[in-house]
């Protein structure tokens, strides 16, 4: 069988060597050579995608292993289930785009070269992470991954961009250093031997005293919700949004950071599911707390990444609250969260970022009446605003209802709360909207009259029409999300059983 | 024509598409387009009501299912659409008056140059308006409420140019979306008690749900009819609302939005019929009635709601002096119209013995027998249990199960004979089945009346159930849905049997380990569905059952 899947790794990051290997001649054809590379790494991924048994969805599939290091037991182990499906087929789309939108970011070509090898090699962390199926794996991933994107932040984008990644790079690196303790403490505690590190061998066979499981439980736990931006471990997230550029950003929050959710669904809940339990009711007072203190934050902020960033924070918090109320109705709809958030927010970024490129500002007190201008964007910003407060039609709702009336079961005070961010999402999503798009018309600058071009269309376009085809047929993805829900809230109830 | 009622969906959604896709193209004819796709509506409107009329009173309703729209493993949603006079009348309410305001409005904008635009957004409200009244699930409905919404903001904000008129558009979507709050309460409560959200098993769950519940449900929803039809607290929005075009006003605030509230409270009939304190608050606020409590206390409600409701009163009256307060005997819990539903999910509670071995009532034998969903088996599992031919007992139960999927065939799917979603779904009715019986060898003894007796059992323990986990309040037992995770992961499309090679399966025609068998197993019990996949479904449904009644097979 053809290895998709190390196809699929391997690619972005040939790809990327190959950018910086480039002669100077070839430098003006370098974003048709990134472009090109991730849309043969689109073909590749579909073609893997028609190939997948939906039927089977909980179990791996494309499984490949190889030997690594066999001293320590750890494998190359990679294979995807149907959460793994979804979110690599986010890496596979968010990335072309961000590639496109920005297409005309930099006029220096050696520059260029730097970013996109950037994109392309974090492309390829992105598409392993999500196929790891050893825990050492993904931790190597996952430590890996901080270098191109430190770099992608700190050396493109606004002025206080070193701050930024600094402050990003620090974070993040004290949540893997915890992770790394708990990782080194699963190879003692573990079966050991050729495969002591796969996750379908930790499942379910660890011999943990309670006060151990529920501190790799924390570490694990730790790591991710720092890199899914949860309260209180966020503040680094609206630094980087404001600093890095739009596309970066877009990348970031629409994949990279789902890395924190599908942690916690692959490992931390499926290896401790009892100390997962234990920990459910402290952590989803943390999501609701995340849910609203985002949302209230959204709507005080001025400049509009911060603000996008703030409802990030607001939404991953939904996202967590559907993962650890453990029911299979929320279960599903957190994971289609994670798929519909990428394509919301990644647009809403996109989208921002063409209006800063318009005016070189993200102020929203700065615009006004552009509606009356460029009604095409304004009608596109509108959509993709309104898929942000989860409106019915567009994808995300319907994976923010199936959180909210799925946990309602265990978790009811904590949905009523969480469901006054209804009324917040409106709230910070309709002002911008005011703010920027309606009033009179202003002035007409020439760079500022400028409507969506062909190639922004390019961009959002497809997002958007995702994003009403999951909202109106939404069965085409849960239908792959089905069966691992099932298997993970199955290994919680196991756990309460025999408690 | 009452099975192409989608189509007045379609059509004005086709056309808001169109004129928004195509822009300026479309601005020499675009607002007829506009009339033609709502005129349509209203056709396909009038047809079916004609063809209803000439169907007989009981049976009018008809529910077409279009596709599946959550097809999770616990939460199924389908978007079906419930075409029954209550609907068609709002329907021709909506898109004969839409009709007129499309007319009017041909000529009131006449000089906007985005006449266009307008067309489209009125073209999206009466679509997403026609959603909320013709849906057959709340989830659905929730779908065109929200719908409406965002129509009603572009409307008004039609001419957001002025800042004024854009902070009335806002204004409007914000209180309306706290209204929705209160639905997506009720959803969850619902959804908790139910373990659905269509109507036809809400309605038919209804009477088994505590007051409290029902009570809870009913103010959740009453907040969003107060949203939606501004009323006391959030009726502030509908002044500012006025901004909009003058045909924007005559259509949302006048004709058909607010109107969206009252609907959903006569949807939700059954919620608010178990629900009395619910239903003064609804009463006293309708006509500003200033105690709405004690409305209900001097029993006006009675004499409105019929003469039926008066032997509800003497019981509770009886019950209060007794200090408890089992549920009311109704004497409209009629026994089911066909014979054949007497098996199957709807088991009565008398059917399976006598009578004095129902649940201790004291109305017990006045009691008829009432359908109840097979989830509520409470009183008939234990005895179930020691019913020396439990396995043939469960293969009646699946039996009856597929003679209702042949009497929906035959047309017979009044709404008095729906049964439940669950057991539309194929597969998923065995192991529905399968699930009521899941925990018998866990019931407790049995008393001398062949009720379980009243020491608690194993899995009413506080920290077995999840809600006593979080430390919230456990729901009824009753409610409780079994735990079906590992059970449940898979639909009719896809039922494949799991590679797991460490538990061994048992496909149809192989031996089974452990020597001759018994009893039929389940798998045979249940008839053939159809082809390759039929098959592979009763494999799967066999090895599941298995591990939920061991020793069974």
């Amino acid at each position: 069988m053809f290895p998709f899947l190390t196809v699929l790794v391997a690619l972005p990051a040939l790809g990327a060597a190959l950018l910086w290997a480039l002669p100077a001649s070839a430098l003006s054809r370098v974003r048709e050579i990134a472009l090109g590379i991730t849309v043969v790494e689109a073909v590749l991924f579909v073609i893997m995608a028609l190939q997948f048994d939906k039927c089977d969805a909980g179990a791996f599939q494309f499984s490949e292993t190889y030997a690594w290091i066999p001293q320590i037991g750890t494998r190359r182990a990679l294979g995807v289930n149907g959460i793994g499906l979804l979110m690599i087929a986010l890496a596979v789309i968010l990335v072309p785009l961000a590639i496109l939108a920005a297409w005309r970011e930099d006029k220096v070509p050696a520059r260029r070269r730097h970013y996109l090898a950037l994109v392309l090699l974090s492309q390829a962390f992105m598409v392993g992470i999500f196929a790891a199926r050893d825990v050492f794996l993904f931790y190597v991933m996952f430590e890996a991954m901080l270098i191109p994107l430190y770099f992608l932040i700190g050396s493109f984008g606004g002025a206080q961009r070193r701050y930024a990644a600094v402050k990003f790079l620090l974070y993040s690196l004290v949540g893997g250093l915890i992770m790394l303790v708990a990782v080194v403490a699963l190879y003692f505690v573990g079966p050991g031997g050729e495969q002591a590190f796969l996750t379908d061998n930790l499942t379910g066979t660890l011999d943990l005293t309670t006060t151990q499981e529920r501190l790799m439980f924390l570490a694990f736990f730790l790591a991710f919700a720092i890199k899914a931006p949860m309260v209180p471990v966020h503040t680094w997230l609206p630094d980087v949004a404001e600093n890095a550029r739009p596309g970066t950003t877009a990348l970031l929050v629409a994949v990279l950071d789902k890395i924190g959710t599908f942690g916690m669904l692959t490992l931390c809940i499926t290896l401790f599911p009892a100390a997962a339990d234990w920990a459910a009711p402290v952590i989803i007072v943390f999501a609701v707390i995340s849910v609203i203190y985002g949302a209230l934050l959204a709507i005080g902020q001025k400049d509009m990444m911060r603000l996008v960033a703030f409802t990030s924070v607001s939404h991953f918090g939904i996202m967590v609250l559907g993962i650890f109320a453990f029911q299979q109705t929320s279960v599903e709809g957190a994971a289609l969260y994670m798929f519909n958030h990428g394509l919301s927010t990644g647009a809403l970024f996109l989208l921002v970022g063409f209006l800063i490129a318009r005016t070189g500002t993200a102020d929203v007190n700065a615009y006004g009446g552009l509606q009356r201008i460029i009604p095409v964007f304004a009608g596109t910003f509108l959509v993709v605003g309104l898929s942000a407060l989860s409106l019915p039609g567009l994808s995300p709702f319907v994976s923010e209802i199936m959180v909210l009336v799925g946990a309602y079961p265990v978790a009811s005070v904590a949905v009523i709360i969480s469901a006054v961010s209804v009324v917040l999402a409106a709230l910070y999503i309709l002002l911008t909207y005011k703010k920027v798009f309606t009033g009179p018309a202003p002035e007409a600058e020439p760079a500022t009259a400028r409507d969506l071009t062909l190639r922004e269309r390019l961009v959002a376009w497809p997002l958007v029409g995702l994003m009403l085809l999951l909202g109106f047929v939404p069965a085409i993805a849960i239908d792959y999300l089905r069966e691992p829900s099932a298997d993970i809230v199955a290994h919680v109830t196991a756990e309460e059983a025999n408690a | 024509m009452q099975s192409l009622i989608w189509l007045a969906i379609a059509l004005p959604l086709a056309s808001a598409a169109v004129l928004l896709c195509l822009g300026r193209r479309a601005d020499a004819w675009g607002h007829w387009l506009g009339v033609a796709a709502s005129g349509g509506a209203f056709l396909v409107g009038l047809g079916a009501l004609i063809e209803m009329l000439g169907k007989p009173a009981e049976e009018r309703a008809l529910d077409t299912t279009l596709y599946t729209f959550i097809p999770g493993g616990d939460l199924h949603v389908d978007v079906g659409l419930l075409a029954d006079p209550l609907s068609i009348t709002f329907v021709l309410l909506i898109t004969f008056v839409g009709t007129l305001i499309h007319v009017y409005s041909v000529a009131y904008m006449e000089h906007d140059k985005d006449r266009r635009r307008f067309f489209a957004y009125l073209n999206l409200f009466v679509a997403a308006m026609l959603l909320l009244v013709l849906a057959d699930s709340y989830l659905l409905l929730f779908v065109g409420w929200e719908g409406v919404g965002v129509a009603s903001y572009l409307l008004i904000g039609f001419w957001n140019y002025k800042p004024e008129y854009a902070t009335a558009a806002n204004k409007a979507f914000v209180v309306n979306r706290i209204g929705d709050i209160g639905l997506i309460i009720a959803m969850g409560i619902m959804f908790t008690t139910f373990g659905a959200l269509d109507f036809a098993t809400i309605g038919e769950l209804a009477g088994n749900a505590s007051t409290a519940t029902l009570t809870a449900a009913g103010l959740a929803l009453l907040l969003a009819a107060c949203g939606k039809s501004a009323q006391f607290p959030l009726q502030s929005w509908l002044g500012d609302a006025m901004a909009g075009p003058t045909p924007v006003s005559a259509l949302i605030h006048a004709a058909t939005m607010v109107t969206a509230g009252v609907y959903l409270i006569v949807r939700s009939a059954p919620i608010f019929e178990g629900a009395p304190n619910a239903q003064a608050r609804r009463r006293g606020r309708g006509c500003h009635h200033p105690d709405a409590r004690r409305t209900d206390r001097h029993g006006e409600g009675r004499h409105q709601e019929g003469a039926r409701r008066l032997d509800d009163v003497a019981d509770r009256l009886h019950d209060a002096r007794r200090g408890s307060r089992p549920r009311r005997v109704r004497l409209r819990d009629l026994p089911p119209r066909h014979a054949r539903l007497l098996q199957g999910g709807h088991v009565p509670g008398r059917w399976l013995g006598h009578a004095r071995h129902e649940r201790p009532g004291r109305y017990a034998p006045l009691r008829c027998p009432q359908g109840r969903d097979g989830r509520h088996l409470g009183d008939v599992r234990p005895r179930l249990a020691r019913h020396p031919r439990c396995p043939a007992v469960l293969g009646l139960l699946v039996q009856g199960q597929d003679h209702r999927v042949r009497l929906r065939g035959r047309g017979m799917a009044a709404v008095g004979l729906r049964p439940h979603r669950a057991h539309r779904r194929g597969p998923h009715g065995l192991l529905h089945v399968a699930s009521v019986l899941h925990d018998l060898p866990r019931q407790g003894p049995l008393d001398r009346r062949g009720s379980p007796a009243r020491e608690p059992r194993a899995h009413d323990r506080a920290d077995d159930h999840p809600r006593g986990r979080l430390g919230l309040p456990r729901p009824h037992p009753r409610h409780r849905r079994p735990l079906l995770a590992l059970a449940r992961a898979g639909d009719r499309s896809c039922r494949a049997p799991r590679a797991r090679a460490a538990r061994p399966r048992h496909r149809r025609g192989h031996a089974h380990p452990g020597g001759a068998r018994r009893h039929r197993s389940l798998a045979e019990v249940r008839p053939r569905r159809g082809p390759a996949g039929g098959a592979v479904g009763v494999a799967r449904d066999h090895h599941c059952a298995q591990r939920l009644l061991p020793g069974l097979g």
